[in-house]
């Protein structure tokens, strides 16, 4: 299975490793932080879920990817495709840590893996799942240009289906890979 | 990438998409209980799907069982390590219908021998819940012994303690010496 790294201005997306855990750990136990996405998880939880992230990438050829400031080296969120199987199609995500909010980075981060998706993949103009509530990520989808295309009940939650459009510019530099 | 092993009856490999109809089922059923199941269809995806990470993670994680006679999907065993557990582990669990033949037994053997002579590790465990008596059967018939309860994060289990290689040098040279 190959992983991809991928790059943009400021930014590297790269699998996730054992060192990125504790960061993930602290963000995860944040109920606040994660009131979209199910709320806080215990450590143990947190723990499945990174693993799941690392393992989705064997299972589909896609995934989510540790967002790391090229600049200072640290991880700061995650963002990429998650593909679960009861979704006909991958979802295009983000999230950030406190510390690296208002950098617009989510924004980044994803029309880099919405380029990667095309040019890698080939995947059609990709969707992005939203709690109502969610404004923050809400300006980032329409900032990136997708529209509300409509609603269903996703895991028994009221929620809204944005419908990117497809990138144009290539991601720079140069995609790397690595095994 | 994953290593493929060999027992008398079943592959040891990666898991595959085509596995997942059977994991879930298991999990679907009460057998699951001793791993933190049963639960829905969604849910049981995201277990999948913690093995190839945890390989992806640590570089050792638990193999899908084929049955090589049928290229069945059987179960997993393996090394596995999650956060917060007591000490590194070999895990076992049987699909649904694939109980009864031994093949826990078969695949975590060979998992301990990899762990003791592939990965380098001179000490393994297996956490089991109490009440596991199939589980408590195969780590006895492993050689593994009871050292008392520990806490690990999804309460308290029992630990046993798997053979070390210096166990099983010393069986067979008692074995030679019987032999004599």
């Amino acid at each position: 299975m190959t992983v991809n790294v991928i790059e943009s201005t400021r930014l590297r997306l790269r699998p996730f490793e054992m060192d990125d855990f504790e960061a993930f750990a602290a963000f995860s136990a944040d109920g606040e932080r994660n009131r979209f996405r199910g709320g806080g998880r215990s450590r143990i939880e947190a723990w499945n879920e990174f693993c799941a992230i690392a393992g989705q990438w064997s299972m589909r050829g896609i995934g989510v990817l540790a967002v790391e400031e090229r600049e200072t080296g640290q991880t700061g969120g995650f963002a990429g495709l998650w593909f679960p199987i009861d979704v006909d199609e991958p979802e295009l995500m983000w999230s950030l840590y406190p510390d690296f909010e208002g950098k617009g980075y989510a924004t980044e981060a994803a029309r880099a893996m919405q380029v990667w998706a095309h040019e890698a993949r080939g995947l059609p103009p990709l969707m992005s799942f939203m709690d109502p509530d969610n404004t923050a990520s809400r300006k980032v989808a329409e900032r990136l240009g997708a529209t509300l295309e409509g609603a269903c009940t996703f895991r028994g939650r009221h929620t809204l289906i944005y419908r990117h459009v497809m990138p144009e510019a290539k991601n720079e530099p140069p995609n790397q890979q690595i095994d | 990438m994953i290593p493929v092993l060999e027992t008398q009856r079943l592959l040891l490999r990666d898991f595959r998409e085509s596995d997942f109809p059977a994991f879930a089922d298991f999990f679907a059923s009460d057998r699951s209980s001793f791993y933190t199941g049963p639960c829905d269809r969604p849910t049981a995806w995201r277990k999948f799907a913690v093995y190839p990470g945890h390989w992806a993670l640590k570089g050792f994680g638990p193999w899908a069982l084929e049955e090589k006679e049928t290229g069945v999907f059987v179960g997993l065993s393996g090394l596995w390590n999650p956060e917060g557990w007591p000490e590194p582990e070999i895990t076992w669990a049987l699909m649904n219908g694939a109980t009864g033949k031994g093949y826990a037994s078969e695949a975590a053997d060979r998992a301990r021998r990899y762990a003791f002579e592939t990965m380098g590790w001179t000490r393994i465990i297996s956490c089991i819940a109490p009440e596991n008596a199939a589980s408590i059967r195969v780590a006895t018939r492993l050689g593994a012994v009871c050292e008392g309860d520990v806490a690990f994060p999804y309460g308290t289990a029992r630990l046993y303690r798997h053979r070390a290689p210096d166990d099983d040098a010393e069986e067979s040279s008692a074995k030679a010496g019987t032999h004599r």
